[in-house]
């Protein structure tokens, strides 16, 4: 037999549970901003403008094994996600804009020739121009949608781990070469110059799986962090004297619940 | 200690490896078909090379690849290498020489002249040698061209520095005797008044 006393602090309990599990229904569309960046490992790409500046032997694939270039991709942007139903799965999308900056330079280490490597900017009949370059800065501007999907490995709750697969899709808006010439006597042409280095490709597509922690209430503002390891650059054009190969990169995420 | 010292005198050969301007050395890129050969390029990388029956005939570096000595009614090219040996340097000199009334010049840019032409080499007004440890041998060409592909005159941040002369050759002659073939020669070299192009008025 069940004391009545028993019962009634059994159904007091049973009603304050419920009315708690009402207050914090679980809201499952969030909206916050984005940001975050990657770093590429890189080789050096053929680039019709630029002088080789060694010879290709057994050990050194390349006519330029002292040039050195580099790739980083850094991102800004609003996204909205997705809940499903049981709080496991998150679609996220929204608006990103993407700055891929790759970077050429030669290494002093074994070259007389300091730092220094030539770019062909300029034919004319028999006249052939050559500039003396200590680094190229090659910027572009993108705008995009990025589309992830977070998997959660614990119900909604203040702290919560989840894997990521992540891509983005965006669409050119905007790029820049900067040319360091040895001499400033050249800064004229600039522009010359770095219209010889090329434009990169006019879509970007990445892919970047991660792992990461979100942190707040079901009902406040909440902080996600992951790491992006490892993280692709697709297109291959992106630089147009830098072989993306693989990545690690890192991003924040803050959203608040609204629906 | 000794270990240090001896990594230390690694690190500063290593070091001087290259130091030699970037116009001046040779920059050596395979071609696709035969990696012992220098690919045909317009860059002013300062090689040559060609098949002399079925050996490699390339440049080397010791020697510059390519010099030319104007007289007031010759000119003499030479292409200076040696015969391609695999893993070793071959010590044995080799130059084919090509002089000719047919080309007159004063100076390195009057080669801007020659852009786009080719020249047989079995015309009465030209004589090919080839020059094996400075022995130099006349060959009677029975059939053979020297292609002037490109010839640029190459400005370095908007001044003048030097030509660049890109083409091919390719003979077939007699020497002393045997058949001879040069054959799939490609060259890429950069020209220099007193340095390796002179005049000389006699």
């Amino acid at each position: 037999m069940v004391k009545p006393q028993k019962l009634l602090y059994t159904t007091l309990l049973a009603i304050s549970i419920g009315a708690a599990a009402q207050g914090q229904e679980l809201k499952r569309l969030s909206l916050g901003i984005d940001c975050g960046t990657s770093t590429y490992s890189t080789d050096l790409k053929e680039n019709d403008a630029i002088r080789a500046t060694s010879s290709v032997t057994f050990f050194d694939q390349s006519g330029s094994y002292d040039l050195r270039t580099s790739t980083h991709r850094t991102y800004y942007g609003i996204k909205a996600e997705l809940l499903s139903s049981s709080g496991y799965l998150g679609i996220s999308t929204g608006i990103r804009y993407t700055q891929v900056k790759s970077e050429i330079n030669r290494d002093s280490w074994f070259s007389y020739s300091k730092t220094k490597f030539y770019v062909l900017y300029n034919q004319n009949g028999t006249n052939t121009e050559y500039a003396q370059v200590e680094k190229v800065t090659q910027k572009a501007d993108y705008l995009g949608i990025p589309l992830d999907f977070r998997f959660y490995t614990t119900r909604p709750r203040f702290f919560r781990l989840f894997f990521k697969l992540g891509f983005d899709f965006s669409m050119r808006v905007g790029n820049k070469n900067t040319v360091d010439f040895l001499t400033t006597s050249m800064n004229p042409y600039e522009q010359q110059v770095g219209r010889a280095i090329g434009t990169p490709s006019s879509v970007l597509t990445t892919f970047n799986p991660g792992l990461g922690f979100k942190l707040g209430d079901t009902d406040g503002v909440n902080v996600s962090f992951e790491l992006n390891a490892p993280s692709y650059i697709i297109s291959t054009n992106a630089s147009t004297f830098a072989k993306n190969r693989i990545g690690i990169g890192a991003q924040l995420y803050i959203y608040y619940p609204i629906l | 200690m000794k270990k240090i010292a001896y990594l230390l005198l690694a690190a500063v050969a290593l070091c001087s490896c290259s130091r030699e301007s970037d116009l001046k050395k040779s920059i050596f890129i395979p071609d696709p078909d035969d990696s012992r050969l220098p690919a045909y390029t317009e860059w002013g990388y300062n090689t040559f090379g060609a098949y002399l029956d079925r050996e490699v005939f390339i440049y080397n570096d010791n020697a510059l690849p390519f010099k030319a000595i104007a007289y007031s009614t010759t000119t003499e090219l030479q292409f200076n290498g040696e015969i391609y040996e695999e893993f070793h340097s071959n010590d044995e000199k080799v130059s084919l020489i090509v002089k000719t009334s047919s080309i007159l010049l004063k100076n390195a840019e009057d080669f801007s002249l020659l852009n786009g032409k080719s020249y047989q080499l079995n015309d009465p007004s030209f004589q090919v040698y080839l020059e094996r440890n400075g022995v130099r041998t006349k060959l009677s060409v029975g059939q053979g061209v020297l292609t002037f592909q490109r010839v640029q005159k190459i400005f370095i941040d908007r001044k003048y520095t030097e030509m660049i002369l890109s083409g091919y050759f390719e003979l077939s002659a007699m020497q002393n005797g045997s058949l001879i073939s040069i054959s799939d020669g490609r060259f890429d070299v950069g020209l220099k008044n007193g340095y390796n192009f002179t005049y000389q008025p006699i």
